[in-house]
């Protein structure tokens, strides 16, 4: 008895060639100890038995199982064991495969439902749902972020071993472990989440996010490594990595401070600004003194500023322009710079301007 | 007076023999390699990485010990060498898409550690330059360990044109290693001074396990896929290879000479099987039923 099984291609780039090695008679007695899924071929001549109490691994990690062909009707059956040679990137499944048998003079063919069909280089087994944008972390406290995933295994469980978390472009950024909550199994296709836990380090991630104004572009990224295991026999993958943008979020009380330190300079700078004839030849009015007034306005139109660019910003999600420079308000840098340019009026801006020729 | 010390030796025979029965007819799991010193046990590494020593008891093989590797370690091959006077296995196994090569005294005792990112699918040892060779797992790339000087694995050559190794063995009259490919069921032998690479022999299935003669001039190969034991001229590659196959075999994984004979594990059969310099059967572990 011979059997034939063809090759499948699981992508235009990968493909799967089945190994089959005639392992010789055995009895019936020999068959009642299997965990069998039976098939019959297509003109019954044949009982193809699956044990798939064999799917594993040989040796050299190739996953193998054994098939027993009995002719309908007759005694003892024909043990085979194949083994899966897969070649190229792709995610593991499950499949039928086709199976030609010859003997004595007869032709059938079958197939075998439920084979799982594995790869030796694993392609993703997980994809990041949601939007790419940059999630917010929080400057001052310890924070969590979800992460939602789907399996990319459409009838297998995918079993997640261990994920790593490492920052790409600011490792002093954060403090302490940046480590992940996972459930260990994901259902096929099925939705699960990364819950990270992580925690600025508030001096280090101001100074990163003070250099990236841009409400659009991630201040760090995190990169998280996922290493998992497809059910029934897959090898597991080499780490999958998913990467996620961040932007530090300072607190109320950051915002704050940059806002009025900003404003007092702003308005410093202004007062060294030698006065137009106008502005010098105004008449002093009031309880308070001239320069105190106009410092009380410079601070509160710089809040003012401040809160309007933040309500714009959050509402509507873009950046905000003051006096031409396009800025993140719920940064400190740029509500620090916001609050300059507002206290210090038109003749801080138009000499900022000058001095970097906008 | 005499009359208990009979009782008492007649009892201490029957325990012996059962114990001695029961070594004999214990199950091997599924044998994937053995190795043998000249002077020592036969050694077989199960696929679930339990390690046997196998002794003749009374003219009978008998599993006379036992170790297992740590959980999630798939045995691939085992080499068992004289190391500083000392009898010593090397046991390559795979974690996952991982290889290690292990060095354990023949007690079980783990001495040293080497990872090969690419998996391990065969080793072989070179005692006069204390030297193992390993044939990587995903890859068609031989590397090599100094035993002595705590090196890491280094790179030798490529099989080109392999599509995935497996068992591997160094050839000191040629200095060459001999690696088989289990899926072109071919063997490729490797110039270790020239890092280059040449088919020697095809038409084999899936080449299991490589052995030398005790006098180096037959190749011996277990090729799994046509359950025959395939035996090449090194001298004269192109002579007909003489086959051994017995109804018995399954899928012979691993060879060993054991005094004059050779001993042949089975993965699929889960014996081990004793033959004579003429390839006829002697015995079997465990007894046929």
């Amino acid at each position: 008895m011979t059997i034939q099984v063809p090759s499948l291609q699981p992508t235009p780039t990968s493909s799967v060639n089945f190994t089959v090695q005639d392992w010789g008679p055995v009895t019936n007695s020999d068959l009642q100890h299997l965990s069998s899924q039976i098939f019959q071929s297509q003109q019954q001549l044949f009982n193809l038995d699956v044990d798939t109490g064999s799917f594993s691994r040989d040796k050299v990690k190739r996953f193998q199982f054994d098939l027993y062909v009995q002719k309908s009707g007759g005694s003892g059956a024909e043990h085979f064991h194949l083994y899966e040679d897969p070649v190229g990137v792709f995610v593991d499944y499950i499949a039928p495969i086709g199976i030609s048998i010859k003997s004595a003079g007869n032709v059938d063919s079958g197939s075998l439902t439920g084979i799982p069909i594995h790869a030796q280089y694993e392609g993703d087994v997980f994809s990041r749902t949601g939007k790419g944008d940059p999630i917010p972390v929080e400057l001052g406290i310890s924070s969590q972020i979800n992460i939602p995933i789907v399996s990319n295994l459409t009838n297998l469980q995918a079993s997640i071993n261990a994920v790593t978390i490492s920052s790409a472009t600011c490792t002093k950024c954060w403090q302490g472990q940046l480590t992940a909550a996972y459930d260990s199994t994901v259902q096929p296709g099925g939705a699960s989440a990364l819950i990270l836990t992580v925690e600025p380090n508030t001096l280090y991630a101001l100074y990163a996010s003070a250099f990236a104004v841009d409400p659009h572009k991630s201040q760090d990224i995190l990169t998280v490594y996922i290493t998992s295991t497809p059910g029934q026999g897959g090898l597991p993958s080499l780490p999958q990595k998913v990467e996620i943008p961040v932007r530090f979020s300072p607190s109320f009380l950051f915002l704050a401070s940059a806002v009025i330190l900003g404003s007092l300079i702003g308005f410093g700078i202004r007062r060294l600004i030698p006065a137009t004839a106008p502005d010098a030849a105004a008449p002093a009015t009031g309880r308070f003194p001239r320069w105190a007034r106009d410092l009380l306005l410079s601070i509160a139109t710089a809040v003012i500023a401040e809160i309007f660019g933040l309500v714009l910003f959050n509402n509507t999600n873009t950046s905000v322009v003051f006096f031409g420079f396009s800025l993140d308000p719920s940064q400190v840098a740029p509500a620090f710079l916001v609050a300059i340019l507002v206290a210090g009026g038109p003749a801080v801006v138009s000499k900022i301007s000058e001095a970097i020729k906008i | 007076m005499q009359k208990r010390l009979a009782q008492l030796f007649l009892s201490s025979l029957f325990i012996a023999s059962s114990q001695l029965v029961a070594a004999q007819n214990e199950a091997l799991g599924r044998p994937v390699a053995i190795d043998k010193l000249p002077s020592g046990s036969l050694y077989v590494l199960g696929a679930q990485g339990v390690v046997r020593a196998v002794d003749f008891l009374n003219g009978k093989p008998a599993i006379t010990g036992n170790f297992r590797l740590p959980s999630g370690s798939a045995g691939s091959d085992i080499v068992s060498a004289q190391v500083g006077g000392q009898s010593i296995l090397f046991i390559a196994v795979n974690y996952g898409l991982t290889g290690q090569v292990n060095m354990y005294s023949t007690t079980g005792n783990l001495i040293r550690s080497w990872t090969l990112r690419s998996g391990v699918a065969g080793i072989d040892y070179d005692a006069s330059d204390s030297t193992l060779f390993v044939a990587s797992g995903r890859t068609p790339e031989i590397f090599r360990i100094t035993v002595t000087n705590g090196s890491q694995p280094q790179f030798v050559a490529e099989a080109s044109g392999s599509q995935r190794l497996g068992p591997i063995l160094y050839d000191p009259n040629e200095q060459a290693l001999l690696v088989g490919d289990l899926v072109m069921g071919a063997i490729y032998k490797v110039d270790i001074t020239h890092h280059s690479s040449s088919l020697l022999f095809t038409e084999l299935t899936s080449p299991q396990a490589l052995k030398l003669s005790p006098d180096r001039a037959t190749l011996f190969v277990a090729d799994a896929g046509a359950r025959r034991i395939v035996s090449y001229s090194i001298a004269q590659p192109k002579a007909v290879p003489r086959v051994w196959k017995l109804p018995q075999f399954r899928s012979p994984s691993g060879l060993a000479w054991v005094d004059e004979g050779l001993a042949v594990s089975d993965d699929g059969a889960r014996k081990l099987f004793f033959l004579s310099k003429s390839g006829s059967l002697e015995d079997m572990l465990p007894p046929e039923r």
